[in-house]
């Protein structure tokens, strides 16, 4: 098994109130890693401990096996890619791409084949001379990424790519960013607290909760198989209760996606039967809230068209397969 | 109501017909006179056109009063024939503007008009003896403006500097209308009638501060001015002024743009006392910081001593003296500035650049330093303009050769204040205009807020 390209290892902090950590994980070369977390878990505080804005103990943080806790920002090789751009608004586009290859080693037609590489790569070229105050969100966003890429940084750390542009931009900008990646192949650590990002950009993904790590894997075995109810939560898992409620007879929580609940017309012998509270059109599906006595309230998603037998008020018998039933640790029902 | 109106033309044109016939016989007036006569017969006209609805009865039975009015009384009190015609055409003028204004704009129009009037013949008639003339040509003035409260209140102005202001006739006209400008350019969304009081009240204030500086700009002529400029003492304590003020930038800014820096991106303890201390050569009297230097520098004490002994510098009676108060006094008119300036540069620009590669030097020299230099050139400006203007201090470490405020002050002390005039005119001249002229450099500067808002 090969070095990982970043390990960090037991990185705790006290920040005022706030207990980062410790946190402890590995990536791989050319990984894209989706880090997860509600406001204020410490998303943007790991980039920063890792992009050198706080220091830690050397060990804590190594780069290729070497030790970088205590190197300023400007000796990590990383590119650190801020929520609010940070563009230098007295300079060109290209001249913001030019800034970090002043400080590298390059001859003078080097750096201008690269700084044309990203331009063109991010597709800027036509604003090239525009000064970077009069870009567009989305164009701007793409400048801070290209700027950014183009000191060629062995890790890259986003806060938040996609957030605040429209849906429009932040479709385009997924794919540039997916194709960059593909192209340069630099690992990167993306933070955000949108799930669908995690989804769209399909590679690990991590869940970020009280500033600790909860969960590293890939992104399909993360949203079918959370380490415990509460990652499941914040990943969107509606059906969280007791496994005997799904008919298992173990002592702990279990989760149910919603789209994996089936509705029939109400039949007493199949499964057990509960009332539709509200039906809510979601565009590509329906959700459909669901009473089972108890004050137990059940999500379920379903495709359209909606059955005739599906309405407000009806009575219906709901299923499931057993299998898509996921089973949490040895945690008792609260 | 309509009938007395229709009825009031034919009252108005017997009224005059009966005093043209009594006064006539009586031979206070001449009944044959080509002037009263032609008078009388325009009224007849003007009656037959408004019996026919051809003229506005109000319109047309106010001028049938001024036409009677001045027939009878107006034209035998002017001197010659001209000047009744000249006043019976105003008069015309007038009637027929503000028979518009009440017609056509709000009644406060109208009113306001109405005031102006009375305020005009109460300046011009009442209290300024024979500027009849005057009173024509304002009243004219009047009709012109009167339909629109910028133009009357840009008329006042003219108006009220040459007659209440007149010894600083010039000078208040330039002050007021500087004031008007901005008053009547002011706007905010939404309103803000609070800001704008406290704008005109201040400005008028600060028209007051200007009043003496303007009035001693405009007080002298070029060849005195020429003249002045010719005398050695004049030349030399001028460009011993700027010399030393230049040099005292200069050390200033060496030392206080990298403390302002220092101080706008680090904390630490203590940090709030330091500023604070910063205002200390503005808190002390001027003389009393010029003792403290010499305290420090003068060559009877030991530091001043040793600097003279070990280096050859004496401090108090030099050159090297006048740059140093220069530099104590002007010191907190450097680094507040600085410190300003770079505080409006982000310090996670900086950041970015540092995450780009470039390290605390790189990131000063080529990020904070292009987007503060606006802020920096302004506080060097400002730093040479205190220094140039030192007196106390400078007095105290080296009062001979003189630099230009002490010059004056020995001037004065010799010859008086009519022999000093044109020396201190020359030096507001001067370095007003320097002063102006590096501010407007400075605007040229772009500064962050530009390239944020600039189109391409």
């Amino acid at each position: 098994m090969s070095v990982p390209l970043l390990e960090v290892h037991e990185l705790e902090a006290q920040l005022g109130e706030f207990h980062f950590g410790p946190i402890s994980f590995e990536l791989p070369a050319r990984a894209w890693l989706v880090l997860l977390g509600p406001s204020g878990c410490g998303k943007t505080t790991l980039l920063r401990f890792l992009a050198g804005v706080y220091r830690s103990p050397p060990t804590a943080i190594r780069l290729d096996g070497r030790p970088i806790g205590r190197l300023p920002p400007e000796q990590r090789q990383m590119a650190y890619v801020a929520q609010a751009n940070d563009l230098f608004p007295h300079l060109t586009v290209q001249e913001n791409i030019a800034f970090g290859l002043r400080f590298l080693p390059l001859s003078q037609t080097d750096r201008l084949a690269r700084i044309r590489r990203f331009l063109d790569l991010f597709r800027l070229t036509h604003r090239a001379h525009y000064r970077a105050g009069l870009l567009s969100g989305g164009e701007g966003r793409r400048l801070a990424l290209a700027r950014a890429l183009a000191i060629e940084p062995q890790l890259l750390l986003l806060d938040e790519p996609l957030g605040m542009l429209d849906p429009n931009s932040r479709r385009e900008l997924h794919e540039c960013l997916t194709l960059v990646h593909e192209e340069l192949g630099t690992a990167t650590i993306h933070v955000t607290h949108d799930r669908e990002e995690a989804w769209t950009l399909n590679g690990l993904c991590g869940v970020l909760l009280h500033g600790r790590l909860g969960q590293l894997a890939p992104v399909e075995e993360l949203f079918h198989h959370p380490a415990n109810p509460e990652i499941a939560r914040f990943l969107g898992a509606e059906n969280v209760c007791p496994a005997r409620e799904f008919g298992c007879p173990n002592d702990t929580l279990a989760m149910l996606r919603p789209e994996h609940l089936l509705l029939d017309s109400p039949n007493p012998q199949t499964g057990c039967l509960a009332t539709i509270l509200a039906c809510r059109d979601r565009g590509a599906f329906h959700e459909v809230e669901l009473s089972l006595g108890s004050n137990r309230r059940w999500i379920a998603h379903l495709g359209k068209p909606l059955p005739d037998y599906v309405v407000s008020g009806a009575r219906v018998s709901v299923r499931w397969d057993p299998q898509h039933l996921h089973l949490f640790g040895q945690e008792t029902a609260p | 109501m309509n009938s007395f109106l229709s009825w009031l033309p034919f009252l108005l044109l017997g009224a005059h017909l009966l005093g043209h016939l009594a006064l006539g016989t009586s031979g206070r007036l001449d009944p044959l006179e080509p002037f009263s006569l032609g008078l009388l017969a325009l009224n007849g006209l003007l009656s037959v056109g408004m019996a026919r609805r051809q003229i506005p009865q109000l319109m047309g039975s106010a001028v049938l009063f001024l036409n009677a009015a001045h027939a009878l009384v107006g034209h035998r009190l002017a001197p010659d024939s001209l000047t009744s015609g000249a006043l019976l055409l105003v008069s015309l003028l007038t009637v027929y503007v503000a028979w518009n204004i009440f017609e056509q704009r709000p009644l406060r129009y109208g009113i306001v008009f109405a005031l102006s009037y009375l305020a005009l013949f109460y300046l011009f008639i009442v209290r300024l003896p024979h500027a009849e003339p005057l009173f024509l040509l304002a009243v004219m003035g009047l009709c012109a403006t009167g339909r629109d409260f910028r133009l009357l209140a840009w008329f006042w102005i003219l108006v009220l500097a040459f007659t209440l202001f007149q010894p600083y006739a010039w000078e208040s006209a330039i002050l007021l209308a500087l004031l008007l400008r901005s008053i009547l350019t002011a706007h905010a969304h939404p309103s803000n009638p609070a800001a704008l009081l406290g704008l005109g009240i201040g400005l008028a204030a600060l028209a007051l501060v200007l009043l003496p500086v303007l009035v001693l700009l405009l007080s002298q002529s070029t060849a005195t001015l020429a003249v002045e400029l010719e005398r050695a003492e004049t030349r030399h304590a001028i460009l011993l002024t700027a010399g030393t003020a230049c040099l005292s930038t200069l050390g200033l800014a060496l030392l206080g743009i990298p403390l302002a820096y220092g101080l706008s991106r680090l904390t630490f303890r203590g940090k709030t006392l330091v500023l604070a201390l910063m205002d200390v050569p503005i808190i002390i009297p001027q003389s009393a910081a010029g003792i403290a230097l010499l305290s420090v520098f003068s060559r009877t004490q030991p530091l001043g001593a040793w600097l003279e002994s070990r280096w050859g510098v004496a401090l108090d009676g030099s050159v090297a003296g006048i740059v140093i108060a220069q530099m104590f006094t002007a010191f907190p008119f450097l680094v507040k500035p600085a410190i300003a300036a770079f505080d409006a540069v982000p310090p996670d620009l900086e950041l970015a650049a540092r995450h780009l590669g470039a390290n605390a030097w790189g990131a000063f020299r080529f990020l904070v330093l292009p987007l503060a230099r606006r802020g920096l050139f302004l506080a060097a400006v400002l730093a040479w303009a205190r220094a140039a203007g030192e007196f106390g201090a400078v007095y105290f470490m080296t009062a001979d050769p003189p630099v230009a405020p002490i010059a004056i002050f020995y001037r004065f002390e010799r010859q008086g204040l009519v022999e000093t005039t044109p020396f201190v005119t020359l030096l507001l001249i001067a370095s007003l205009a320097l002063f102006f002229l590096l501010q407007y450099a400075a605007r040229r500067i772009p500064t962050l807020h530009d390239w944020r808002i600039d189109s391409p």
